[in-house]
């Protein structure tokens, strides 16, 4: 009864003023992100929104950031059909069919079959998300420190190792990110650790200058040296005219719409698959589940659809084990954390247990985002085509005053605006060697976390807590996690960290 | 498609300099009580194991042909120092706003990046440079927030 009052509370709160209004903005803002491709996609919108939503009532920061969360994937469509460059890393296996149907003059089908199957994805996503709370619930509240502890270096290594072709790389980011967490005074001695002796260093390191430089500077980098945003070669007709068709065969190949929403699910609560590499699972599934009938690679509109619901549905599967236990599954997931708590809400099951409507509210507005979206797509198909074409010169400049204005801002000192550039320098190199940035996010969010378990934990059993049963066969699932990849033969196509 | 590595490489740097960093760390946490050493000293010396192995692998591997993942770009001549040329407009942007502030040093270097960078034509330096300023006094006044006057306004105190 209380779950069912909490999911009715945060429907309700999404449809007062401003709450709706800034659910609006988020999806402007995704859509904005998705449809500019180079630009990081989500990620870099979410982390160049985090300064406005700092200190801000919770409910308001969650519709933006989570209607962006919702709403960037859809858009990402526009650049993908039409030129044949991904709108953000989880369009790409959807270049593979649509913009062959956009070549054979069906640009409007391959949107419109893209923007529905993104819509279903993302709402029946959304909806095992809010099912999904009420069953965890019980669970997650009866963990203790040390189950937390395992969970906290299953988020940080699993990713670690799972992200990429290079697993020990991915490890050492994570080691990095619980690094950098230590930095500050030390809450159980008072003792200040790596401060060097600055006084600005003594209460940790600003969470926004780490995520501004790690993930925005980058991207922006790359994006000013190619010089362009999509493209212009050979650019497609988005020929209006088969959009309705593209909706319908969204519904007629509804089995395709129900296993890509479901490896998306499954993608977004395993760590480090992501939108990119639950996107090509469902496209491999699909392909193999239609070999006799299916002409894939060559403009089949059931390779558009698969990858599409199943990029969407990861979102709200992302967040299953973010919200439920405090450990974010994927870069995006880790800065939807970081937003909530510079809004004084810790993921997890402290979330659970005394803000659920806030938690339903996640679901809610990812549901209403993907909806409003995917509505704002498919009747504004043709200007919104034309956005994919804009100039990286002319963004560039803006997207570098947000990483300044918003380094700047956590902690009002120009040092952190340098600190920004030096992580923004490592970032870079990071993305041009293909070492996985995310676990170090985790790694850095998570840090303390880790270390106030350990704490409690050891002072509570000794050692010992490692042999509790659950925590047991936590250790278990971590250990084999960080052995299996290197047993691995190695791949000769990109995963999912490769393409972060 | 594959690239030869050379000894030398960004992956080695960066894993060297990891290693320093987490050896540098360990280090340090030897001297704190055991309470504050104790996760620090789990976390430099699992760090320093993992880049030194990285480190193992680089050098084993440096002349074995390297397959280029997802997006990652062929290290072309010259490239390198295309990033230098980027990430020194980004060092521009940040000394001028250290010197002249958020209100004025960003926005007049993000007009030079317009002119000479991205070769825009004049009128639209200007509507672009104006939308900055605008951006960031919109900023100051959502937020309430004083921004960072820059030194010369410390120096010459013209408001």
């Amino acid at each position: 009864m209380e779950t069912l009052q909490a999911s009715w509370q945060g429907l309700s709160v999404l449809f007062t003023w401003p709450v709706f209004g800034l659910m609006l903005v988020g999806t402007a803002i995704g859509l904005g992100f998705g449809l500019l491709p180079g630009l990081g996609g989500g990620i870099t919108a979410m982390a160049l929104v985090l300064p406005f939503v700092w200190g801000a009532d919770p409910f308001f920061a969650v519709a933006i950031l989570a209607a962006i969360l919702g709403s960037t994937g859809t858009s990402g469509n526009f650049s993908a059909t039409l030129f044949n460059v991904p709108g953000s890393p989880s369009n790409a296996a959807t270049i593979l069919d649509a913009y062959p149907l956009a070549r054979q003059g069906q640009a409007g089908r391959a949107l419109g079959a893209a923007f529905t199957s993104s819509a279903m994805g993302g709402i029946l996503g959304a909806l095992v998300l809010a099912l999904t709370i009420p069953i965890v619930r019980p669970l997650v509240l009866l963990f203790a420190s040390p189950e937390r502890f395992m969970l906290v270096l299953m988020a940080v290594f699993a990713i670690g190792a799972l992200a990429g072709s290079k697993p020990l790389r991915g490890l050492l980011a994570g080691a990095v990110g619980l690094l950098l967490s230590l930095i500050g005074m030390d809450p159980q001695s008072g003792v200040p650790r790596y401060t060097f002796d600055q006084s600005n260093l003594v209460y940790g390191m600003a969470l926004l200058p780490l995520i501004m430089g790690l993930f925005a500077l980058p991207e922006v980098i790359d994006l000013a040296l190619r010089g362009r945003i999509a493209s212009e070669d050979n650019p497609v007709s988005s020929n209006q005219g088969g959009v309705v068709r593209g909706i319908l065969d969204s519904f007629v190949h509804w089995r395709t719409v129900l296993r890509g929403t479901v490896i998306g699910i499954i993608g977004g609560i395993m760590p480090a698959v992501g939108g990119t590499g639950s996107a090509f699972w469902a496209y491999a599934y699909e392909a193999q589940a239609c070999k006799k009938d299916g002409k894939f690679g060559k403009g089949d509109i059931r390779g558009v659809i698969a990858p599409e619901t199943a990029n969407n549905a990861v979102t709200p599967g992302d967040l299953i084990p973010t919200v439920a236990f405090g450990i974010p599954g994927s870069a995006m997931a880790a800065v939807m954390m970081a937003g909530l708590i510079m809004v004084g809400i810790t993921p997890g099951p402290a979330m659970l247990k005394e803000h659920l409507p806030l938690t339903f509210f996640v679901a809610w507005t990812i549901a209403a985002s993907n909806l409003i979206g995917t509505a704002a797509c498919l009747l504004l198909t043709n200007p919104l085509s034309r956005v994919s074409r804009v100039p990286a010169g002319t963004i560039v400049p803006f997207v570098i005053m947000f990483v300044f204005l918003g380094s700047y801002l956590e902690q009002t000192q120009m040092s952190d605006v340098v600190l920004a550039l030096l992580i923004g320098a490592l970032g870079y190199v990071m993305m041009r060697q293909s070492w996985p940035r995310s676990p170090l996010l985790v790694g850095f969010i998570l840090g303390a976390l880790a270390e106030r378990y350990f704490f409690t934990s050891y002072e509570a059993w000794g050692l010992e807590f490692i042999l509790r049963p659950v925590t047991l066969i936590l250790a278990i699932i971590l250990v084999a996690s960080l052995i299996y990849p290197f047993l691995r033969r190695p791949s000769k196509s990109p995963l999912p960290g490769d393409a972060e | 498609m594959t690239v030869k590595k050379g000894i030398i490489s960004a992956d080695l740097l960066l894993s060297v300099g990891l290693a320093l960093a987490f050896g540098g760390a360990l280090l340090q946490a030897t001297r704190w009580p055991h309470q504050a050493s104790l996760f620090p000293i789990v976390v430099g010396s699992s760090g320093l194991v993992l880049a030194v192995v990285e480190i193992g692998n680089h050098l084993r591997n440096r002349n074995k042909p390297e397959m280029l993942q997802g997006d990652q770009i062929e290290p072309a001549a010259g490239l390198w120092r295309q990033d230098f040329g980027t990430f020194a407009w980004i060092v521009g942007i940040l000394a001028a706003t250290f010197l002249a502030g958020f209100q004025w040093g960003l926005p007049a270097v993000i007009m030079l990046y317009y002119r000479f960078q991205s070769k825009q034509k004049l009128f639209l330096v200007v509507i672009l440079t104006g939308l900055c300023w605008g951006v960031v006094y919109a900023w100051t006044a959502l937020l309430h927030l004083t921004l960072y006057p820059g030194l010369l306004a410390r120096l010459v105190p013209w408001e």
